[in-house]
C-alpha cells in the first residue's frame, strides 16, 4: 500500500500506471465529443421513434412518425421541392462561385488575400442582419427598386424582387456564396503553376488549359463548394421563410413547425432525421465524386 | 527501386532497335541567346546574356540558385519574356513567339504530370492538343512508353508511380511531340543517388537516339559533367565560363568556377617582372602575360600533385620539400595534406595502391606537379 | 500550485456553506416570468415587505416554462406568469395549485372582464390571477384607409392582393378565421369547421404578400413594401411602425379578435404558500397595473384609467386565448395551407 502511494508519477519497472496523466487526457478528449455530440444526436434519433400524447412524450418504439410522413402526399411534395431548390441554389453557386474563385486566381496573387476576404465578409455578420439587408434591397421600395426606377429602366417599383421563387433563389444563393468560393478558390490555389505552363508548353491554348488542366483538377473544391450550398439551403428554415412570401415554404420550415407550433417533437425529431439522412446522402456521393477526380 | 532497373533495362533493349521516333525526329535546333537580360524591378536576375546552344547537343547551364540559370530556360521556353534582347532559333527571331507556339518542350522539375489523367493521357496530351486521330495517337503513346520504359504503366495514375516512373513519363511527354528542343528544369534533383545516376545514363543515351538538342538545367556539377557535351557555368545573372566538362574541370578560367568544381588548390600570389608569381611557397614561372603587381590566384587540381621529386627535372616541372600533416584513406584514392613553405596548405588525392606506407602526418616528402596544369584564375565579377 | 488548489478549494466550500445558511435564514421566492414583468423597483419593494429575498428566472417561450415545470414537477418554483391557454396543461400534469381569494384582498382591484375567465377555473376554482393582456387586432395604414376598416373581410378583398400581410402562425390563423366565419368557439373547431377554415385560409393566400414571422419581421416587410394590411401579433407594432414612418393604426374588427391574458399562477409543490400568495397580492395592487400600462404598452387588469390612455379599452371585445382542441392537427392543417400553391 505504502509501496504503491510512493511510486504514483514514477513508473515502476514492468509495471504501468492505469492512469497516468496523458490517459487521462486522451480519455477527456475522446468522451467530449461522445457526451457532446453522440449522446445528443442518439437522443434526438431516438426521439424520432417516440409519440406525443396528451403534451408529454412517450418514449414508447414505433414508425408511425415516419409512416405518417411518407404517406401524406404534402410532407413528400415540400421535401421534393425543397431538394430542387437547394438544387438550383448548389449548382447557381458553383457556377457563380467558380467564377469568382476563378478571377481572384487569376489576379495578381498580392489581391488574393484582399479579395477573398472581401468575398467572405459576409459570413462575419449575422444571418438575419445580412436577411434583412438584402429584403431591403429587394423590397418593393428598396434600394434595387429605387436605383431601376431613377435610371428609368422601369417605370415603377416592381414586385418581381421579392416574396416570390426568385427572391429566394437569389437570397440563398448570395448568403451561402462565400460557402462556394472558398473551397473553389483553395483548390485552385493548390494547383501547381507548372501543371498550366506544361500545357501551354505542349501547345494547349488557354482555353484547353482550362478545359483539361484547371477546370477537372478544381474539381473537388467545386462539388464541396456546391454541396456546402446545397446542405445549407436543404436545412434553411428562415430565409425563405424571409423573402419568399406565400411560396416560402419549404422542409425546413415544417420542421421547425412541429417544433415551435405543434410541440410534436417526435415528429419533428423524424423529420429532421429525413433531413440527416439526405444531408450524409449528399456528402457521400459528393465524397464518391470527389474521390474519382482528386489524384494529387 | 527494383522496378526502375528492370524498366530502365527494359528501354535500353528497346533502344538497340532503331525506333520510329528516332527515325522521324527532325534534327536538333540551334537556340542563340543574342544579348538576352532579365530585370524585375531593380533587381537585376541575368545580365545581358550571349549564348548559343548548337543544333544536337546536350547543353547543361550549372550553378547556384539565383544564379540565373533556370531565367535563361525560362525565357527560351516563352514562360517569361525578357527585359532585352533576342532569341534566335536556327537564326531567325523567335522572341515574340508565344510558349504555345514554340518547337520546345519542357521537362519540369516537378514533373509537372497532370494529377487527373494516366499517364498515356498525360503522354498523348501533346498529340490531343494538335487534334491528332485517336488511332494515332494511341500507337505514338506506345511507342514512346516503350522507349522510356513505361509500357506496363500506361494505365496508371501519377500519384500511383514512383519519382523515378513520374520522371520518364515526364521525359516522354516532352519528346511526343518531337520538338526541336527539350528544355529540362533540374529534373534529377527529387530523385534519389542511385536512381538519379540511372536517370543520367538514361538521359544521355535517350539525347543521342533521338538527336534532339537538350538544354539542360543543373547545380550539381557531378550531373553537369558526366552528362553534357558543353557546360556553361552561371553565377549572379552572369556566364562564367562556357566549355567541355573536361575543359572546366581542369581549366577553370573563374575563381568561381575553381571553387564550384570544388577542391582546387588555391595558391594567392602578386606577379612580379618576367611572367613569375611571387607565392608563400616561391616565386612561379607562370609564362603568361601578367601585369607586373597584380594579384594572382593559382588553381591546381589535387589529382595534379604528385608525390616525390620530378622525374624529368624539366623546366615545365615544379618540385617543393613538404610536410604532411593529414593522411585520409577513403578507398581507391587516399586523401593527403601537405604544408608547403611559408603555411601553403595543398590537397592531394594519390591512388592507394602507389602510395607508401612510411607517408603518415609528420613526415617530409617532396611534391612536384607540371606547369601546364596550373592556371591563373580571373577574379569573379 | 498545490496551495493553490487547496485554498480555491477552501473558499467554494466557504462560499457554498455561507450560500446554504443564508437560504436557510430568509425566507425565499422563486419566479418564473417574462422578462418586464418582475422589474427592480417592486420585486425591491416586495423584498423590503417581507424580509424575503426573490429569486426570477426569466424565460423566453412557453415551451421553457413548461419544461423547466415538468423537470422539477413545479418544485423548483412557487410563482410562476403565463398565458391563460396554458392552464390546462399545468392543471392536468398537477403542477398548480388553486389560488386562497382569503390570502388576497387585492384580488377585488381586477376590472370585471377579469374576475371570471374561463380558461384559469377549474372545479369551480380560480387557479390564477390575471395581471397583463392584449390583442392580435388589425393594423392598417391610414393612407389606404382614411376610415378604419370595419371587418377582418377586407384581409380577403382582391383589391387588396398583395398588399395582405399574414402572421406564419397555426393557431392564429385558423382562430382568426373561425372567428370571421362565425363559429362559436374559434378554439374548438368541428371538422366541417376545420375544412371550412382550410377554405377561408387557401383563399386568403392569393391575397397574401407574405407569412411573417416575428414582431420585427412583420415591421420590416410593412415597412419596406407597399402593405396596407396586417394580421398584429400585438399593440407595440403600431408605435413601432410609426417609428419607421408608416402611417399606421389598429383597429378591433367587429368579429372581435383573439386576446391573451398573462396571469400569475402558485406551483403545486411551492414550500412557501403564504409567500406566493403575498407576491400575487402585491402584483395586484393598482399602481402595479398603472406601471405595466405605462411601461410596455400593455393592457392591466387593475388600474382602466391607465387603459385608457393607451387606447386598450376593448378587452371585453377579445375572446382570449383557450387551449385549441389538437395544436398537432392546427399545424398540420396550416403546413398544408402554407404547401398548397395558389395563382
Amino acid at each position: 500500500m505504502t509501496d504503491d502511494s510512493l511510486s504514483i508519477g514514477i513508473s515502476a519497472p514492468g509495471r504501468k500506471p492505469v492512469f497516468n496523466g496523458p490517459a487521462l487526457f486522451w480519455f477527456v478528449i475522446c468522451a467530449l465529443p461522445v457526451v457532446a455530440v453522440c449522446l445528443p444526436l442518439g437522443l434526438f434519433l431516438a426521439t424520432g421513434f417516440w409519440h406525443v400524447d396528451n403534451g408529454t412524450m412517450v418514449p414508447a418504439l414505433s414508425l408511425d412518425n415516419y409512416v405518417n410522413f411518407f404517406s401524406n402526399p404534402t410532407y413528400v411534395s415540400v421535401l421534393l421541392q425543397t431538394l430542387t431548390l437547394a438544387a438550383e441554389v448548389a449548382a447557381g453557386n458553383m457556377l457563380i462561385g467558380f467564377g469568382i474563385a476563378y478571377f481572384i486566381w487569376r489576379c495578381p496573387p498580392v489581391w488574393h488575400f484582399p479579395l477573398l476576404v472581401l468575398g467572405t465578409i459576409p459570413l462575419l455578420m449575422s444571418y438575419i442582419i445580412k436577411l434583412y439587408a438584402l429584403r431591403s434591397i429587394l423590397g418593393n421600395n428598396g434600394f434595387l427598386n429605387q436605383a431601376l426606377v431613377a435610371v428609368g429602366l422601369f417605370d415603377k417599383a416592381s414586385d418581381l424582387f421579392l416574396f416570390n421563387q426568385t427572391s429566394i433563389l437569389i437570397t440563398m444563393g448570395i448568403i451561402y456564396l462565400p460557402f462556394s468560393i472558398l473551397p473553389i478558390y483553395l483548390t485552385l490555389e493548390r494547383i501547381p503553376l507548372s501543371l498550366l505552363h506544361a500545357s501551354a508548353d505542349l501547345g494547349g491554348s488557354a482555353w484547353q488549359t482550362f478545359r483539361h488542366v484547371t477546370l477537372p483538377c478544381s474539381l473537388p473544391g467545386t462539388v464541396v463548394g456546391g454541396m456546402f450550398s446545397l446542405i445549407l439551403a436543404l436545412g434553411d428554415f428562415v430565409t425563405p421563410q424571409m423573402v419568399g412570401g406565400v411560396k416560402g415554404f419549404t422542409f425546413g420550415r415544417l420542421i421547425w413547425s412541429q417544433f415551435g407550433m405543434a410541440f410534436d417533437w417526435p415528429f419533428g425529431a423524424a423529420m429532421a432525421t429525413i433531413l440527416l439522412v439526405l444531408s450524409i446522402g449528399v456528402i457521400v456521393i459528393a465524397g464518391a465524386i470527389i474521390k474519382r477526380t482528386e489524384a494529387i | 527501386m527494383a522496378v526502375g532497373d528492370t524498366a530502365l533495362q527494359a528501354s535500353d533493349r528497346d533502344g538497340r532497335a532503331p525506333g520510329p521516333v528516332q527515325s522521324q525526329s527532325p534534327a536538333g535546333g540551334s537556340v542563340a541567346l543574342a544579348g538576352i537580360g532579365m530585370r524585375y524591378g531593380a533587381l537585376r536576375v541575368l545580365h545581358p546574356t550571349d549564348l548559343s546552344v548548337r543544333a544536337g547537343e546536350f547543353l547543361t547551364i550549372l550553378g547556384p540558385s539565383g544564379s540565373g540559370k533556370t531565367t535563361i530556360l525560362k525565357i527560351v521556353g516563352g514562360f517569361v519574356s525578357p527585359t532585352e534582347g533576342r532569341l534566335l532559333l536556327d537564326g531567325q527571331d523567335i522572341s515574340r513567339m508565344p510558349v504555345t507556339q514554340r518547337p520546345f518542350n519542357t521537362v519540369f522539375q516537378d514533373y509537372a504530370l497532370f494529377p487527373h489523367m494516366t499517364a498515356e493521357q498525360n503522354v498523348g496530351y501533346g498529340l490531343m492538343i494538335r487534334g491528332r486521330g485517336r488511332d494515332e495517337i494511341k500507337r505514338r503513346v506506345a511507342e514512346v512508353l516503350s522507349i522510356v520504359g513505361l509500357a506496363d504503366r500506361a494505365r496508371s495514375l501519377p500519384k500511383n508511380l514512383s519519382g523515378g516512373q513520374k520522371q520518364r513519363v515526364a521525359l516522354a511527354r516532352a519528346i511526343i511531340c518531337e520538338p526541336r528542343v527539350i528544355l529540362l528544369d533540374e529534373p534529377l534533383s527529387a530523385l534519389d543517388a542511385e536512381l538519379r545516376r540511372q536517370m543520367q545514363t538514361f538521359l544521355k543515351d535517350l539525347q543521342r537516339r533521338i538527336r534532339t538538342t537538350f538544354l539542360f538545367v543543373t547545380h550539381d556539377q557531378e550531373e553537369a559533367i558526366t552528362m553534357s557535351d558543353r557546360v556553361v557555368v552561371m553565377n549572379h545573372g552572369r556566364i562564367e565560363q562556357v566549355g567541355a566538362p573536361r575543359e572546366l574541370y581542369y581549366r577553370p578560367a573563374t575563381e568561381f568556377v575553381a571553387g564550384f568544381f570544388g577542391d582546387n588548390n588555391i595558391i594567392e600570389g602578386r606577379a612580379v617582372a618576367g611572367g613569375e608569381v611571387e607565392t608563400p611557397i616561391g616565386r612561379l614561372d607562370l609564362q603568361g602575360d601578367l601585369q607586373p603587381g597584380q594579384q594572382v590566384r593559382l588553381a591546381i587540381r589535387p589529382e595534379h600533385l604528385l608525390l616525390g621529386g620530378g622525374q624529368s627535372r624539366q623546366a615545365a616541372e615544379m618540385t617543393f620539400s613538404a610536410q604532411v600533416f593529414d593522411v585520409d584513406f577513403v578507398g581507391a584514392l587516399t586523401h593527403l595534406r601537405l604544408r608547403v613553405g611559408d603555411g601553403q596548405t595543398l590537397k592531394l588525392k594519390v591512388p592507394t595502391p602507389q602510395l607508401h606506407d612510411d607517408i603518415r602526418p609528420g613526415c617530409d616528402v617532396s611534391v612536384h606537379w607540371s606547369r601546364e596544369n596550373m592556371r591563373a584564375l580571373r577574379p569573379t565579377s | 500550485m498545490k496551495n493553490r488548489l487547496a485554498s480555491l478549494i477552501a473558499s467554494a466550500a466557504l462560499t457554498a456553506v455561507v450560500a446554504f445558511s443564508a437560504s436557510a435564514r430568509a425566507e425565499e421566492l422563486r419566479i418564473l416570468t417574462w422578462e418586464g414583468y418582475a422589474d427592480d423597483q417592486w420585486v425591491k419593494e416586495f423584498e423590503k415587505q417581507t424580509g424575503a429575498t426573490v429569486k426570477i428566472s426569466y424565460t423566453g417561450s412557453v415551451d421553457e416554462i413548461f419544461a423547466k415545470m415538468e423537470g422539477s414537477k413545479g418544485a423548483d418554483f412557487d410563482v410562476v406568469a403565463i398565458e391563460t391557454s396554458s392552464y390546462k396543461r399545468l392543471y392536468e400534469q398537477k403542477l398548480i395549485q388553486p389560488l386562497d381569494l382569503a390570502k388576497l384582498p387585492n384580488y377585488k382591484n381586477l376590472s370585471d372582464v377579469f374576475q371570471h375567465i374561463d380558461s384559469i377555473q377549474f372545479d369551480g376554482k380560480p387557479y390564477a390571477a390575471p395581471y397583463a393582456w392584449g390583442s392580435l387586432p388589425l393594423i392598417y395604414d391610414k393612407k389606404a384607409f382614411p376610415t378604419p376598416p370595419d371587418s377582418w373581410a377586407v384581409l380577403w378583398d382582391p383589391q387588396y392582393a398583395g398588399h395582405v400581410l399574414a402572421m406564419d402562425d397555426a393557431n392564429n390563423e385558423i382562430s382568426t378565421a373561425a372567428m370571421v366565419l362565425g363559429f362559436k368557439n374559434p378554439f374548438n373547431l368541428s371538422d366541417a369547421e376545420f375544412a371550412a377554415v382550410k377554405k377561408k385560409l387557401l383563399e386568403q393566400k392569393a391575397n397574401v404578400l407574405s407569412y411573417y414571422a416575428g414582431f420585427d419581421d412583420g415591421i420590416s416587410i410593412f415597412a419596406q413594401n407597399d402593405v396596407s394590411l396586417m394580421f398584429s401579433m400585438g399593440e407595440p407594432q403600431v408605435g413601432m411602425l410609426q417609428k419607421k414612418g408608416v402611417d399606421a393604426a389598429m383597429t378591433i374588427p367587429k368579429e372581435g379578435a383573439i386576446g391573451w391574458i398573462d396571469c400569475w399562477t402558485i406551483s403545486s409543490a411551492t414550500k412557501n404558500v403564504e409567500l406566493a400568495h403575498k407576491w400575487i397580492d402585491f402584483m395586484l395592487e393598482k399602481r402595479v397595473g398603472t406601471y405595466i400600462s405605462t411601461q410596455t404598452g400593455y393592457g392591466n387588469t387593475t388600474d382602466p384609467e391607465a387603459n385608457q390612455k393607451i387606447g386598450l379599452t376593448y378587452a371585453d371585445k377579445l375572446v382570449f386565448f383557450q387551449p385549441p382542441e389538437d395544436p398537432k392537427r392546427r399545424v398540420a392543417l396550416w403546413n398544408e395551407i402554407k404547401a398548397t400553391p395558389v395563382q
